[in-house]
């Protein structure tokens, strides 16, 4: 999923810079620019999945941009805020997407946003090294509740794009893995733990 | 000397008589007296030599019965000495025969012991895992099933604070 959202801002990207005639975004000559899209579009058109190639996603100028993309706006998409954006014309590609893949999360299908965080909280993980953070709950938050648990992550966690996932099989409570470490405050785990010790 | 003569007894006769006696008296002593005094004295000789025989042979059996019974006292000792040598060989013998069946009956009932703790211990396990995995799941159903849903929005609430009380 995250390979389609890349096409579309890699299309929004060219189209922006045709459209203002400034064919130097993000700082990058126009070679520098030219070559990197080449490469990329080459890439994405070839490769089955986006990190099947890791080496080549560090070192791509327009690959960070893209993450820096990510963490701008996929927070407020997440948040709810941009869900009742009108579809228009003027409406950029990867918007347009996003909007496609949020609108099934207000259907409660949260399969494709989860993949969609996931997969962006990896490629940030490999371009900036920033572990990825999910937040699994027993129980779906309210959706302004969700929105400041975010908010707290996001601020807790700087640079990173936290999940909030339900899992309802934790009974109650809450479990917060960065990286590979967890923090388990949930009910299962307690139970578990009571019927240790009394083993 | 008449009464003599009626009786025919001269001087003569007295005489004859005399040398006649004398006669015999020389025969006599001549081939019987002294053949058997010299018989008799061999005789005497030979029973003295005999009881000196005798005695000897006697001293002898007794000697023999001596030799013979202290040789026997000799054997009835070794043999003594013999059969309580046995007799403590074999009681050596039956003691290592009972102390190996000791050791190996203690092996065994050791082993068995030991089984029976592996298997009691296991049967206690495995009572208590099935117990355990009872409760948990009367545990798990009744805070699935039977925990308001406002218990458990609290419950992530709470979590949440406590988490970031230890990442935050």
């Amino acid at each position: 999923m995250i390979s389609n959202l890349f096409s579309a801002w890699c299309a929004d990207t060219l189209q922006t810079a045709v459209k203002s005639g400034k064919h130097t975004p993000f700082g990058l000559s126009e070679e520098a620019f030219a070559e990197s899209l080449e490469e990329v579009v080459f890439f994405l058109g070839s490769k089955a999945s986006l990190f099947s190639d890791p080496k080549f996603l560090k070192e791509q100028p327009l690959v960070k941009e893209f993450v820096s993309f990510l963490g701008k706006e996929l927070p407020p998409w997440m948040d709810g805020e941009k869900n009742d954006t009108k579809t228009t014309d003027s409406m950029s590609s990867s918007d347009e997407y996003l909007k496609s893949v949020f609108a099934s999360h207000q259907q409660g299908m949260l399969l494709g946003v989860h993949v969609l965080i996931e997969e962006a909280q990896k490629l940030v993980e490999l371009v900036l090294g920033v572990k990825p953070v999910r937040l699994h709950v027993a129980k779906a938050p309210k959706a302004e509740d969700a929105k400041h648990l975010l908010k707290e992550l996001r601020q807790a966690y700087p640079s990173s794009i936290p999940l909030l996932k339900t899992d309802t099989s934790l009974l109650g409570g809450a479990r917060l893995f960065v990286g590979d470490s967890l923090i388990d405050h949930s009910w299962v785990t307690r139970v578990h733990t009571f019927l240790s010790a009394l083993s | 000397m008449d009464a003599f003569a009626k009786l025919g007894i001269d001087g003569w006769s007295i005489l004859l008589y005399l040398v006649n006696f004398g006669i015999l008296l020389f025969v006599m002593r001549r081939f019987v007296y002294r053949p058997l005094l010299s018989f008799i004295d061999g005789r005497r000789e030979m029973i003295a030599q005999s009881v000196a025989e005798a005695e000897s042979l006697r001293k002898e059996f007794a000697q023999a019965t001596e030799d013979h019974s202290r040789q026997n006292d000799a054997q009835m000792l070794e043999l003594r000495t013999k059969t309580e040598e046995i007799k403590q060989h074999a009681q050596a013998e039956a003691n290592k025969v009972i102390e190996a069946a000791r050791s190996e009956r203690e092996a065994l009932m050791t082993a068995t012991r030991e089984e029976l703790e592996r298997l009691k211990a296991n049967i206690v396990k495995d009572v208590e895992a099935e117990l355990q995995e009872k409760i948990k799941k009367v545990l798990l159903l009744i805070l699935r099933d039977s925990v308001p849903a406002e218990a458990v929005q609290k419950s992530v609430e709470n979590a949440w604070q406590d988490i970031k009380k230890v990442s935050v």
